[in-house]
């Protein structure tokens, strides 16, 4: 049973009454965020005057950072926009079983310490700064290796920074209007640029700190936030399990993605992928021991999947209740073989759609102009609708044209909303931009409405968290990327004999040109074609999953260097290239290729490779799939690394 | 039993119990949940906390009783250049 009707929450309704003043913050997050942004940039001041000439440390602090800080910068590296824009997105748009990505956490907790404390012994003892330098140290290669770290680094950073700046812009657009994107977009990337330029590794580490602290309070308060705009936790929990659909309430979740293989698999392999990306290696190596690390990994596991599973993850949650979903389920009137157009389906209907069907059922017809056209009808309906008879309603949609060809696409409405043959289109509330704004419109709306100005500034204090989350890990990120690129690229095949300052000067250059191409494609993104057809460029989390799959070619690596030392350098290089082509071929970004160069062949191919994932899960997984394989059946046919090597890691590692 | 014979036989078990955990949450455990609701809760969140409480246990045990043996090293640790 499902109901037309389009309810409105009492909160909402209160919001109504409150008028313009309920969702106007004043001038509160202008001061808030402005006084953000000076002291980031004094920290970056601070860490430029602190700094000492050299590469390790612009590029690792001098591996002397100690547990609160190294805990910090883990942490908020590894949480960032999608922590607090992507998950509520998904879990309004999924519904709760997205909460459960709150799981993968406490592995990502483990990982700090079972690889990190490793990764650290071994950086600390050979004095590597990059990931780069440890694998190809370990194997032996003089570039392959280093190339392909390089170019698994790149492709994992970039989608991050571009989804960092992204939420800079969607905050910007949800506080002070649609025209605020661009310049919200800009400021942010500017900012965090210029912070890192100055001071490097220290900069970075030091506003990590404040904004891993930002972002811990951000996402605890804004879930406490629910309670008190729901009047209780047993309110709220009464709002979710009574008015939200069944599907907002069970697996596979609202559009029947995530089933458990693609929750597993996330929850496994994002998280450990998320780990051994350059900018989390990096930070391991620039720890001052391995207590550090050890006391990293406890308040990383119980600190932050709190803050996910009991924080930010009921904000989405509340926007389902408080914003319901708008679901539309649709059907092809059918052209058969051998019929006309016109046996396919009426010009027009017979009779006018009743009223109260109106604004929820939509005709449109085949058009006579276009060879092959077919006409489609469309079924919209609120997220909280319980009361409406689907038979019935199919029944009297039926009556409207004796055509047979729409009798049959009408008959079949029922059948994809109510059996679950076909999962509904799904779009956010028309009172919510986008998913990823869902905590932005609860909070703007809700707040000051409840607490008055310590409500506005409560708000906007969270507001703040999130530029602290998309700033940190954009931050990271992109000084990572400067080393990775330095290091393994300008050092090895461009300049070798560079000196260590012009080496940070050309790390420097990279990070200005790496935002200036990431803030390119966040401009280009927002086209209405582009994001239509790949909702990932538009929202936070998918992006953010798409790039886990690239790090997380690195994993087999990691593994059989600090671990096992039975791989060699062939069969890694090889594993790592097929891997990281496995995961381009079956991921999002080859059909954007495809697209854009309009090479049929490729076309082809995308449909082909689509055709081969014969289960729903991670990305990560169809590159590892072959690139496991591969090095192992390699490594058993290719020269194993110096013995000398090998042993002298045994060492390090057994102490 | 050796004190380094305890802690690895715990952390064979927190291992196990760790996976335990993982399939049971977010893997394919999840599909034993029945109905929509637990005590008033969603009955899948409900489930998450279960699992999240177990993991985040192992962690806390893993880091009191068996992540010792690296306690010494620090930064006085021998260290050449690549």
């Amino acid at each position: 049973m499902h109901s037309f009707s389009f309810l409105r929450h009492p909160l909402l309704a209160a919001e109504d009454t409150l008028g313009e003043s309920v969702s106007d913050l004043g001038s509160t997050p202008y001061y808030v965020m402005v006084g953000y942004l000076v002291l980031l940039l004094v920290l970056g001041l601070f860490g430029w005057l602190k700094s000492k000439s050299g590469e390790e440390d612009y590029y690792l602090a001098g591996r002397s950072q100690g547990w609160m800080v190294s805990s910090l910068t883990i942490m908020a590296t590894f949480f960032s926009s999608f922590a607090l824009l992507g998950a509520p997105g998904l879990v309004y748009r999924e519904g709760v079983v997205f909460a459960l990505f709150s799981l993968n956490v406490p592995v990502a907790g483990l990982s700090v310490y079972l690889l990190g404390a490793r990764i650290w012994k071994l950086g600390r003892k050979f004095g590597y700064v990059t990931p780069g330098d440890m694998v190809a140290d370990y194997y032996g290669s003089k570039s392959s290796l280093r190339l392909l770290v390089a170019v698994a680094a790149v492709l994992y950073a970039i989608p991050y920074v571009v989804m960092q700046i992204q939420a800079g812009g969607l905050l910007s657009q949800d506080l002070f209007g649609e025209e605020y994107f661009d310049r919200g977009a800009i400021i942010l990337a500017g900012i965090t640029t210029l912070y890192i330029m100055i001071g490097g590794m220290r900069s970075v580490a030091w506003t990590d700190l404040i904004q891993g602290l930002l972002l811990i309070a951000g996402m605890l308060v804004s879930g406490f936030a629910m309670f008190l705009v729901f009047d209780g936790p047993g309110n709220f929990a009464e709002a979710i399990t009574t008015e939200l659909p069944e599907s907002s309430l069970t697996v596979p979740g609202t559009t029947g993605l995530w089933t458990w293989p693609m929750l597993f698999t996330v929850c496994l392999l994002g998280s450990v992928g998320s780990m051994v990306q350059p900018a989390q290696w990096m930070r391991f190596y620039s720890a001052k021991d391995t207590k550090t690390l050890k006391r990293g990994a406890l308040v990383f596991a119980a600190v932050l999947t709190t803050c996910f599973i009991l924080g930010v993850m009921l904000i989405g949650l509340a926007g389902q209740v408080l914003y319901p979903l708008e679901y539309s389920a649709q059907e092809t009137v059918a052209q058969k073989d051998g019929e006309t157009l016109v046996d396919a389906g009426p010009q027009k209907l017979d009779q006018p759609v009743p009223e109260e069907f109106q604004e929820h059922f939509k005709f449109v017809p085949a058009d006579p102009a276009k060879p092959g056209s077919t006409g489609q009808v469309t079924w919209k309906w609120s997220g909280k609708s319980k009361e409406f008879d689907a038979e019935s309603t199919v029944t009297r949609l039926s009556a409207l044209s004796d055509n047979a060809a729409y009798k049959a696409a009408v008959g079949k409405l029922p059948e994809s909303i109510t059996e679950g043959k076909r999962r509904p289109g799904v779009a956010p509330n028309p009172n919510v931009s986008e998913f990823d704004a869902i905590l932005v419109t609860v909070l703007k709306k809700q707040l000051p409405a409840r607490l008055g100005s310590f409500g506005a500034l409560f708000a906007s204090l969270i507001f703040v968290a999130i530029m602290a989350a998309s700033m940190s890990t954009a931050d990271s990120n992109l000084h990572a990327m400067s080393a990775v690129l330095t290091r393994d690229i300008y050092d090895q095949f461009i300049d070798k004999n560079a000196s260590e300052n012009r080496r940070v000067w050309v790390g420097r250059i990279v990070i200005m040109l790496a935002t200036a191409l990431a803030l390119a494609a966040v401009i280009y993104g927002r086209n209405p074609e582009i994001t239509a057809k790949y909702d990932f460029m538009k929202m936070i989390a998918k992006m953010g999953l798409m790039a886990i799959a690239f790090s997380a070619q690195l994993l087999p690596i990691a593994i059989d260097i600090l671990f096992l030392r039975k791989g060699t350098g062939k069969g890694a290089a090889v594993g790592l290239a097929i891997g990281l082509l496995a995961t381009f071929l079956m991921g999002p970004l080859f059909g954007i290729l495809a697209d854009a160069t309009q090479i049929s062949v490729l076309q082809d191919l995308v449909k082909t490779f689509g055709g081969l994932k014969f289960a729903n899960m991670h990305g990560s997984v169809w590159g590892l799939v072959l690139n496991v394989p591969v090095f192992v059946l390699v490594s058993l046919v290719t020269a194993k690394p110096d013995p000398e090597k090998v042993r002298q890691y045994e060492e390090v590692l057994s102490r | 039993m050796s004190q380094h014979a305890e802690r690895s036989k715990l952390g064979t078990i927190l291992t196990i119990v760790f996976i335990v955990a993982l399939l049971m949450g977010p893997g394919p455990g999840v599909m034993l949940v029945r109905g929509t609701t637990f005590l008033g809760f969603p009955a899948i969140y409900a489930w998450g906390l279960l699992w999240y409480a177990v993991e985040v246990a192992v962690v806390v045990i893993a880091f009191c009783c068996v992540w010792t043996d690296d306690d010494a090293e620090g930064a006085d640790t021998d260290s050449v250049s690549a």
